[in-house]
C-alpha cells in the first residue's frame, strides 16, 4: 500500500466513523429528548406561523 | 434523430404540463380573507406517512444499488439513462422533489445546532446513504438518482466544453452557496436551498412564474453545457465531490490498461477526464514547492479578510431571519405616519412583549457575527485552495476520470475500445 492510499483509507474510516457517529447521536436523541416546537414547522414554511394573525395560530402561540 | 425526436417530446410533456397547471390556478384562485391576510406560497409538501418514508429509503438503496452496477459492473449507459427516468419519475414528479439529499444537509446542519430540533428519520437517510455509497463507488448517485441531476442529464443534447478559468471561478459558487445555506439552516432561519431550488417547483406543478423561469432557463442551458445546477450551485455536490475523491471502487474509462487511443479524450461533457501529464511537462520541482508554498501563506490571509467581511455583512445576513426581520420592522415602526403591517399585527395579538423579541432578535444577529467570520473565512480558504491547486501538477499516464467532478455518467466507457480482461 503506497503512502496516498494508505492516506484515502484513512479518511474514508474517518468519515464512515464519523457519519456513524452523527447518525447514531441524532437517533438516540430522536428517542430520548423532548422536541420543541419551533422547528417542528420548518419543513412547512414555519416562518409564516410566527407573523400568522389567524385564530389557530394566536391561539398556538397562546399555548406555547 | 430518434434522440432528437425523444428530446422534443419531454420537452413539450414538461412545458405542457406546468400550462396545464398554470391554467388551473388562474382558473381557481385562492381564497381572499376579509383580515387582509395573503396565503403564504407553499414551498413544502404535507410530511409523508411513516411507511411511505421508509418505501422512499428503500428506493432510495434499491436505486443507488442499480446504477453502480449498471456503472462498474455492466459499464452500461443505457441502464443509468434508464434509472435516471425512474428518478425523475419517482423522487421528482411522485415524491415531489422532497426530501431530497440536497435538501436534507440542511436537516442535517438544524439537528447539529439545536438539540430540540428531531431530524426526520427518512432525512438523514437521504444525506447519509448517498455520501457513504460516494465513499465507495464515487459519485453514482449524481449520475442518475437525483431528480435534479438527472432531469438536467436528459437534457443534454450538445454539450459545449467551458473554459478552464470559467469553469474554476464558476465552481467556487457552490462553497459559497453551501456556506451560506449552512449559516441559515444552523440559525433555523430558513431552509434557502429548497426555497431557491429551480427544479422542484417544475416537480410539484406549483412553481411561481419567477422559479419556474429559473428552472426552464436551467433546463434550456442544460441542453448545451453539461448540468449547470449541479456544476455551479449544488451544495450538496460539494460533499460528494470532496467525498468522491477518497472513493474506493470509482468508475475507470478503460476496463483494462489504457492504450492511449484517446477517443474518450474529449468524451466528457463535465470535462472531467485527467489527461496524461508526462515527465518531460513537468516543472522543476523545486520552483514548484516554492510557488505553492508561497500561494499556501495566502491562504490565512484571504481567511482573515473574507471572515472580516463577512462579520461586516451580518445584519443584512441576519434580515433572513423572521424574528430579526420583525424586531426591525417593529422597532422603525411609526404608528403616526404608517400602517401596521400583518407581521406586526400579528405579534401584537400574540402578547409577547416588545422586549422579549428584541433580546431574541439580539442573539439572532450576535450568532450572525460569529457565522459571518465563519462564512467569510470559509470562503477564503476556499479561494486560497483554489489558487494553491493551480501551481500544482501530478505526472499521471493514463486519461483517468477526475474522481471529484466526475458524475459517473457513463458517457465516456462506449467510447473506449479495449475489451475486458
Amino acid at each position: 500500500m503506497d503512502r496516498r492510499e494508505f492516506l484515502r483509507n484513512g479518511a474514508r474510516t474517518l468519515i464512515v466513523a464519523g457519519l456513524g457517529i452523527m447518525s447514531g447521536v441524532f437517533v438516540y436523541r430522536n428517542y430520548t429528548t423532548e422536541e420543541t416546537c419551533t422547528f417542528k414547522n420548518m419543513c412547512k414554511d414555519c416562518n409564516s406561523l410566527e407573523k400568522c394573525s389567524l385564530p389557530e395560530g394566536v391561539k398556538y402561540k397562546k399555548l406555547k | 434523430m430518434k434522440k432528437s425526436f425523444a428530446f422534443i417530446s419531454l420537452l413539450i410533456v414538461f412545458v405542457g404540463m406546468e400550462f396545464v397547471a398554470f391554467s388551473q390556478q388562474q382558473r381557481f384562485p385562492k381564497p381572499e380573507f376579509e383580515s387582509g391576510y395573503t396565503q403564504p406560497v407553499t414551498s413544502m409538501p404535507a410530511p409523508r406517512d411513516g411507511m411511505f418514508a421508509i418505501l422512499d429509503v428503500m428506493v432510495l438503496i434499491a436505486a443507488l444499488s442499480l446504477i453502480t452496477w449498471f456503472i462498474l459492473k455492466r459499464r452500461s449507459r443505457s441502464g443509468v439513462v434508464a434509472v435516471s427516468i425512474f428518478s425523475i419519475l419517482y423522487f421528482g414528479f411522485f415524491r415531489e422533489g422532497c426530501v431530497c439529499s440536497v435538501g436534507s444537509l440542511q436537516n442535517v446542519v438544524l439537528a447539529l445546532f439545536n438539540p430540540g430540533y428531531h431530524i426526520p428519520l427518512s432525512a438523514l437517510a437521504f444525506f447519509v446513504i448517498p455520501l457513504v455509497y460516494t465513499l465507495f463507488f464515487g459519485r453514482t448517485f449524481c449520475a442518475g438518482v437525483c431528480p435534479l441531476g438527472a432531469v438536467q442529464d436528459v437534457f443534454l443534447m450538445r454539450p459545449v466544453t467551458l473554459k478552464k478559468w470559467l469553469q474554476k471561478v464558476l465552481g467556487l459558487i457552490p462553497y459559497i452557496y453551501l456556506g451560506l445555506s449552512v449559516l441559515y439552516a444552523a440559525t433555523a432561519s430558513d431552509f434557502i436551498i429548497c426555497r431557491y431550488d429551480p427544479f422542484v417547483g417544475i416537480f410539484r406543478f406549483n412553481a411561481t412564474f419567477f422559479m419556474f423561469a429559473i428552472g426552464a432557463a436551467f433546463l434550456l442551458i442544460s441542453i448545451f453545457i453539461a448540468r449547470p445546477y449541479c456544476r455551479f450551485f449544488c451544495p450538496y455536490g460539494v460533499i460528494l465531490n470532496l467525498v468522491s475523491r477518497v472513493s474506493k471502487n470509482h468508475l475507470t474509462i478503460t476496463p483494462s490498461n489504457c492504450i492511449q487511443c484517446k477517443l474518450c479524450e474529449s468524451s466528457c461533457p463535465l470535462d472531467a477526464i485527467n489527461k496524461p501529464v508526462a515527465v518531460k511537462q513537468m516543472e522543476d520541482k523545486r520552483a514548484a514547492t516554492r510557488r505553492f508554498i508561497l500561494l499556501s501563506l495566502i491562504i490565512p490571509a484571504l481567511m482573515i479578510v473574507g471572515g472580516w467581511t463577512g462579520a461586516n455583512f451580518h445584519e443584512n445576513l441576519a434580515k433572513v431571519n423572521s424574528k430579526v426581520r420583525l424586531a426591525d420592522e417593529l422597532l422603525h415602526f411609526d404608528s403616526k405616519t404608517m400602517k401596521e403591517s400583518l407581521e406586526i399585527e400579528g405579534f401584537r395579538t400574540s402578547g409577547k412583549p416588545a422586549k422579549e423579541l428584541y433580546l431574541e432578535a439580539s442573539e439572532i444577529v450576535k450568532q450572525f457575527y460569529y457565522g459571518g467570520w465563519i462564512l467569510g473565512a470559509f470562503i477564503g480558504l476556499v479561494i486560497g485552495l483554489a489558487l494553491s491547486g493551480l501551481s500544482t501538477y501530478r505526472y499521471r499516464e493514463d486519461y483517468t476520470p477526475d474522481k471529484g467532478n466526475c458524475v459517473s455518467c457513463a458517457r465516456c466507457l462506449k467510447y473506449c475500445p479495449v475489451e475486458k480482461d
